[in-house]
C-alpha cells in the first residue's frame, strides 16, 4: 500500500468509526383482538380433520414453551368446540373431538362435487365461524415418480406427475414432504415450535387445465429435497378460490418477497376468521429417494 | 473526538495556506456575485410576471450547497428538500412528486432521457456536480414540450465548454472524487467541456468490489453568431465483481464463487440551435439517444446463471418559438422516440437449467410521439393566458394509443410585486417502472404500456400566490393543487418480478388521487441564501384488487414536511450551510397477529401472519439536520479552493424507515422498533479550481 492508500485507507476506517448509529425507536402496533383460525383435511371419503385455534398476538414468543400457557398450546385452541359439517339435504354430522383444537369423524359419506358447509362455535368464549366448500374426489394420477440427477457438483430432485381427464376449470395442488424438513419421530402439534416459519419456501405447486394438452398436464416439478430424503408427496384436485389462497401462500416463502414486497394478506372462505377451509382427497405416495 | 481533532488540524493547516490569498478571493467573489443578483433578479421576476407555476428554478449553485451525505453533492437531493417533492428511502435519490410514484418523472439530461438515476443503489445520483449548468424541476403546469410522464420534469443541463479560455477543476471526497476539464478547440468556434467521477473504495480497500464512474463530455460549436451546435454525452456504470472459493459442507469439494453485477446508462444528445438576427423566432433540434442495461452473472463451479435486461430510445425534438409579436409567444414542435425494451435475458448451467429455462426475454418495441402547439397571450397589463395543447400517441405491438394533452395556465398580477395564477394540466405516460420494492434495484425494469397494460394518464389543478421582494432577493410563493391518477400500475401482493419473462400478469391497475398545499419562501442572493419550504399534503391509491379495493394511503405519503436550507458567508472564505428537515412518518402495513395452522398437506405446522390494511398504520415522525462549514483558499494566483467538513444528521436521531419486530428482554415479548439506515455520518471533500 502506498502512504497515500494508508492514509486514506485509515481516514476512511476513523470516519466509519465515528459514524454511529443511533438507537431505534419503539413503535405501538395494536394488536387485534382473538379470531379464529381454521384449517381442514379430509384423509379419504368418510374420515375429515378441522383444526380450530385463535390468532395470537405478534408480540407473543411461539419459541417460549417453558412458560406455562404456552401460546401453541391448549389455551390458544377451541377445545370446548361445536363442529358440525352439513350438506344440503343431508342431515348435519357433528364432529367429535380428537385433541385440543383437532376435531374429526371416521363416518362420513362424502360426495364428490357436493357443497359442504362447516361451522365452529366455541361454547367458551361464544364466537363462531363458518365456511364452505365443495368435495373433490382423487385427481387421475397416471404418474408421480422421482426422479434424482446426479451430477459431480450438484444434485436435483423433480418428481415426474402425469394428471389425465383434466376438464377447465380443473386445478390440482402438489404438496410434498421430506424428512429433512420434518422433525422425525414427532406428532405435528407436539412439536418445538422453532421450526414454524412462516416464511421458509413453501412446498407446494400449483397445476392447472392451462398447462394441459388433450386433457393431459405432464409436468416435472424440482423439489426442495436431498438425494437420501424419505418424500410423502400428495397430489389432490382444489377448487378455483383455494388455488388463490394457495398462490398466495406461495408467494409467501419467497425469499425476495420478504425484503422487497409489500406484505402479503392470505385470503380466506372463513367468515369471521383466518385459514381456510377445503375438502379435496389427494393421491398420496411415499418415496426413499434413495432409491432413485 | 479523534475526527474531530484531525479534521480542526486540516482546516487549520489550509487556513494558514489561504490567509495571504483572502483580499483577491474577495474580489472575485464579488465578480461572481453581480452575475448571481441578475441572475436572482430574473428569477425573482419570472416567478411573479410569468403563466408558469410549479416550477422549483433555484441556482444550481446554491443546489450544490445544500450539506450532502459523505460529502458528495447532488442535486437530486437538494430538490427533494424542497416543497412537493418526498424523499423515499433515506438518503436515496428517489422522488415522489406532489404524490406521484418515483417512474413518474421524467428526467432529461441535455434533452435525453435517463432511466436510472441513481447509482449504488440510487444512494447517488448521476449527475455529476462538476458538470452542472442548469436544472429546472416542474411540478405542474408542465410546458407543452414536454411530455411522457405524470408527475414531473426534470431538466439538466450541462455546462458548455468555454470557448475563450481553458480551465480545470475537481473535487477529492471520502465516496468519490472528480475532475473536469473544459476550454477552446477553437477559439470562439469550437470548445469541450469533460468531467468524470470515480469512486475508488475498491482501490483502497480491496476487499470492496464495488465502484461506480461516470463520465460527461461535451462539444459545443459556435459556427456563426446565430448557430449553436451542441453533442453532449454521458456514460456512467456500477460495477461490483467478486470471486471466492467456497468448500461445501457436504462433500467438501472446493469451488468457485464468482458474482458480478454491471448496470448503467448512456445518453447522447446533438443539440443545434438557432436565433437568426433580430431573434424574431428560434428553432432548436435535438436528436437523442438514451440506454440503459443491467447485467448480473453469478457462477458456482459449474452452476451458473446470467440475466440481462436493456432499455434503449432513440428520438428527435424539434421546437420553435415565435417571439415577434408584442402580445403572443408562440412555441410549436415535435417529438418523435422510438423504444426497445428487452427485459430479462437469462442464460443457465448446471443446476440453474432446470429452475430457469434460458430465456431470450421478450423484445418489445414501441413509438412515442408528440405533436405540441403553444401561446402565452397577453391580454392586458394584468391578465395573461398560456394556452397550449399536447397530442401523444405510443405505437406498440397489437396497440395504438393517443391522448390529447391540453395545458393551461392564467395569470392576473396584482402589481409588479405580486401575482395570482391558476392552471391544469394533463400528462400521459407510456411506460411504467417495474419494481417490486421501494429501493432502486438494478432489477427493476421499465416496461412498455402494452395492449392489456394501459397508459397511465395525470390530470392536475393547481392554484397559486406569489410575491417577491427584490430589495432582500426573497421570492414568496403559496400553491394548491389537486391531481387525478388514472389508470396507474401496481404489483399484485407477492408479485415475482425477477426472471420473470411475463410481468403483465403481476400487474394490475388503479387510480390514485394527490392534494395539498406548498409554501416556499427562497433567497437566492447575498450573503445568506437558502430557503424555507413546507408542504400539507394527502396521496391516495385505489386498486379493485389490492387492499379490498378500499382505499389507502401511497408509500411516502406523509403530511407534514418542512425543509429549511440556508448557507451563510460569514466571511469571503467561510461560508456556514445548514439543512434542517421535518416530515411526519410514512405509514406502513403492520403485523397484528398471528396463527398456527397445518400446511396444506396436514403434516407439520406452521405460522400465519395477520396484518392491518395496507400502509393502515404510520411510523414516527423524522427530524434531522446536516451542516456543513466551506472554507475557501487561494494557493496560487490561477489555483482556488475550498474545504468542505460536514456531519449529515447532526443529532445522530433515527430517521424511521422501516419497522423490524425485536424481542424484549425486559417484557419477555416481541416489540416492534423503528429503525434507519445511517445515524451521524462525518464528511470531508476538496474542491478546486483551476
Amino acid at each position: 500500500m502506498t502512504p497515500i492508500k494508508t492514509g486514506l485507507s485509515a481516514l476512511a476506517a476513523l470516519i466509519c468509526m465515528a459514524g454511529c448509529r443511533p438507537k431505534p425507536i419503539d413503535i405501538t402496533v395494536a394488536q387485534q383482538s382473538p379470531d379464529m383460525a381454521i384449517s381442514s383435511m379430509a384423509y379419504d371419503a368418510h374420515t375429515v380433520f378441522i383444526s380450530a385455534g385463535y390468532t395470537i398476538s405478534s408480540f407473543t414468543n411461539l419459541l417460549d414453551t417453558a412458560r406455562r400457557n404456552n401460546p401453541a398450546g391448549k389455551g390458544n385452541m377451541v377445545d370446548s368446540g361445536l363442529v358440525i359439517l352439513s350438506a344440503p339435504g343431508r342431515p348435519a354430522d357433528t364432529l367429535q373431538p380428537v385433541s385440543p383444537g383437532l376435531y374429526g369423524r371416521r363416518d362420513l359419506e362424502l360426495q364428490d362435487g357436493t357443497e359442504y358447509t362447516l361451522l365452529v362455535q366455541d361454547r367458551k368464549r361464544g364466537k363462531t365461524a363458518t365456511a364452505a366448500t365443495r368435495f373433490y374426489q382423487m385427481p387421475v394420477v397416471d404418474t408421480l415418480v422421482p426422479v434424482v440427477l446426479k451430477k459431480p457438483s450438484d444434485t436435483v430432485v423433480k418428481v415426474h406427475i402425469t394428471i389425465r381427464q383434466v376438464q377447465a376449470g380443473n386445478y390440482f395442488l402438489v404438496h410434498y414432504t421430506t424428512s429433512a424438513g420434518r422433525r422425525p419421530g414427532m406428532s405435528p402439534y407436539s412439536m418445538d415450535p422453532s421450526v414454524l416459519q412462516s416464511y421458509s419456501p413453501k412446498n407446494v405447486e400449483l397445476l392447472d387445465d392451462r398447462m394441459a394438452a388433450g386433457g393431459v398436464i405432464s409436468r416435472d416439478i424440482i423439489l426442495n429435497a436431498r438425494a437420501t430424503d424419505t418424500l410423502y408427496i400428495q397430489c389432490s384436485r382444489i377448487g378455483e378460490h383455494y388455488a388463490r389462497y394457495l398462490e398466495a401462500y406461495k408467494r409467501m416463502g419467497d425469499l425476495i418477497n420478504q425484503f422487497t414486497g409489500e406484505p402479503i394478506h392470505l385470503p380466506t372462505n372463513i367468515s369471521a376468521g383466518f385459514g381456510y377451509f377445503s375438502l379435496s382427497l389427494p393421491v398420496r405416495h411415499t418415496y426413499l429417494l434413495k432409491h432413485y | 473526538m479523534k475526527v474531530t481533532i484531525i479534521l480542526s488540524l486540516l482546516l487549520l493547516t489550509t487556513a494558514t495556506t489561504a490567509t495571504a490569498q483572502d483580499t483577491t478571493a474577495a474580489v472575485k467573489t464579488g465578480q461572481i456575485h453581480e452575475v448571481v443578483v441578475s441572475g436572482a433578479a430574473r428569477r425573482l421576476k419570472e416567478q411573479v410576471a410569468s403563466t408558469q407555476m410549479g416550477r422549483t428554478d433555484l441556482p444550481v449553485q446554491l443546489l450544490l450547497k445544500v450539506p450532502a451525505i459523505g460529502g458528495e453533492r447532488d442535486i437530486i437531493k437538494a430538490l427533494q428538500l424542497t416543497p412537493g417533492i418526498k424523499r423515499g428511502t433515506e438518503g436515496g435519490i428517489g422522488m415522489y412528486v406532489r404524490g406521484g410514484g418515483n417512474d413518474e418523472n421524467l428526467i432529461l439530461l441535455d434533452g435525453a432521457t435517463v432511466y436510472n438515476a441513481g447509482h449504488l443503489l440510487g444512494f447517488f445520483s448521476v449527475f455529476n456536480a462538476a458538470s452542472l449548468k442548469d436544472v429546472q424541476l416542474y411540478k405542474a403546469a408542465f410546458p407543452a414540450q414536454y411530455g411522457g410522464r405524470l408527475s414531473s420534469v426534470m431538466d439538466v443541463r450541462t455546462k458548455d465548454g468555454s470557448l475563450q479560455d481553458y480551465k480545470a477543476d475537481g473535487s477529492i471526497g471520502l465516496i468519490a472524487s472528480s475532475m473536469s476539464v473544459q476550454g477552446p478547440i477553437l477559439r470562439n468556434k469550437l470548445s469541450f467541456a469533460l468531467s468524470a467521477r470515480r469512486t475508488y473504495i475498491d482501490q483502497v480497500l480491496h476487499y470492496v468490489p464495488y465502484n461506480f464512474y461516470d463520465v460527461n463530455a461535451k462539444l459545443t460549436c459556435a459556427p456563426t453568431p446565430h448557430d449553436r451546435i451542441s453533442l453532449s454525452t454521458y456514460k456512467g456504470d456500477d460495477v461490483l465483481k467478486m470471486a471466492t472459493l467456497t468448500r461445501d459442507t457436504g462433500t467438501g469439494i472446493v469451488r468457485q464463487f464468482r458474482t458480478g453485477m454491471k448496470l448503467g446508462n448512456a445518453t447522447a444528445s446533438l443539440i443545434w440551435k438557432h436565433t437568426p438576427e433580430g431573434a424574431r423566432y428560434s428553432t432548436d433540434i435535438c436528436v437523442h439517444y438514451s440506454g440503459f442495461r443491467y447485467q448480473i452473472a453469478g457462477s458456482l463451479g459449474s452452476n451458473a446463471l446470467y440475466m440481462r435486461s436493456a432499455i434503449r430510445d432513440l428520438g428527435v425534438r424539434g421546437d420553435y418559438k415565435y417571439l415577434g409579436h408584442e402580445r403572443h409567444k408562440l412555441a410549436a414542435g415535435f417529438s418523435l422516440i422510438h423504444h426497445y425494451f428487452n427485459p430479462n435475458i437469462v442464460q443457465t448451467q448446471g443446476r440453474p437449467e432446470q429452475e430457469f429455462a434460458p430465456s431470450g426475454g421478450r423484445n418489445y418495441y414501441s413509438t412515442e410521439a408528440g405533436l405540441y402547439v403553444n401561446d402565452d397571450y397577453k391580454l392586458n397589463d394584468r391578465w395573461q393566458l398560456a394556452g397550449g395543447l399536447r397530442i401523444s400517441g405510443d405505437a406498440v405491438a397489437q396497440a395504438f394509443y393517443w391522448n390529447p394533452e391540453p395545458r393551461m395556465g392564467l395569470r392576473y398580477l396584482v402589481n409588479e410585486r405580486s401575482s395570482v395564477k391558476a392552471s391544469y394540466a394533463r400528462m400521459a405516460q407510456y411506460m411504467h417502472l417495474v419494481s417490486s420494492s421501494s429501493i432502486a434495484l438494478p432489477t427493476d425494469l421499465w416496461y412498455p404500456a402494452t395492449a392489456t397494460i394501459r397508459p397511465g394518464l395525470s390530470d392536475q389543478v393547481s392554484a397559486g400566490y406569489y410575491y417577491n421582494i427584490p430589495a432582500l432577493h426573497i421570492g414568496i410563493s403559496a400553491e394548491a393543487y389537486y391531481k387525478w391518477l388514472h389508470n396507474l400500475v401496481e404489483y399484485r401482493e407477492g408479485a415475482q418480478l425477477i426472471l420473470n419473462d411475463d410481468y403483465e400478469k403481476e400487474l394490475v391497475h388503479g387510480r390514485g388521487r394527490t392534494y395539498g398545499l406548498e409554501l416556499f419562501v427562497s433567497k437566492t442572493s447575498g450573503r445568506f441564501t437558502g430557503w424555507l419550504g413546507y408542504s400539507l399534503s394527502f396521496a391516495q391509491r385505489q386498486f379493485d384488487s389490492l387492499n379490498n379495493g378500499e382505499r389507502y394511503f401511497s408509500r411516502y405519503d406523509r403530511r407534514h414536511d418542512f425543509s429549511f436550507v440556508g448557507a451563510f458567508d460569514v466571511t469571503p472564505a467561510w461560508t456556514v450551510s445548514t439543512a434542517v428537515l421535518y416530515a411526519t412518518g410514512s405509514p406502513f402495513t403492520g403485523q397484528t397477529g398471528q396463527y398456527l395452522v397445518p400446511n396444506p398437506g396436514f403434516t407439520n405446522v406452521e405460522v400465519l401472519p395477520v396484518y392491518t390494511s395496507r400502509n393502515a398504520i404510520r411510523m414516527s415522525a423524522s427530524f434531522r439536520i446536516d451542516l456543513d462549514v466551506q472554507y475557501k483558499f487561494r494557493l496560487t494566483e490561477k489555483l482556488r479552493g475550498d474545504v468542505h467538513v460536514g456531519i449529515y444528521n447532526l443529532l445522530n436521531r433515527t430517521q424511521p424507515g422501516r419497522v423490524e419486530r425485536t424481542w424484549d428482554e425486559g417484557s419477555g415479548t416481541y416489540k416492534y422498533q423503528q429503525k434507519g439506515l445511517f445515524g451521524a455520518i462525518p464528511s470531508l471533500s476538496v474542491h478546486f479550481d483551476l
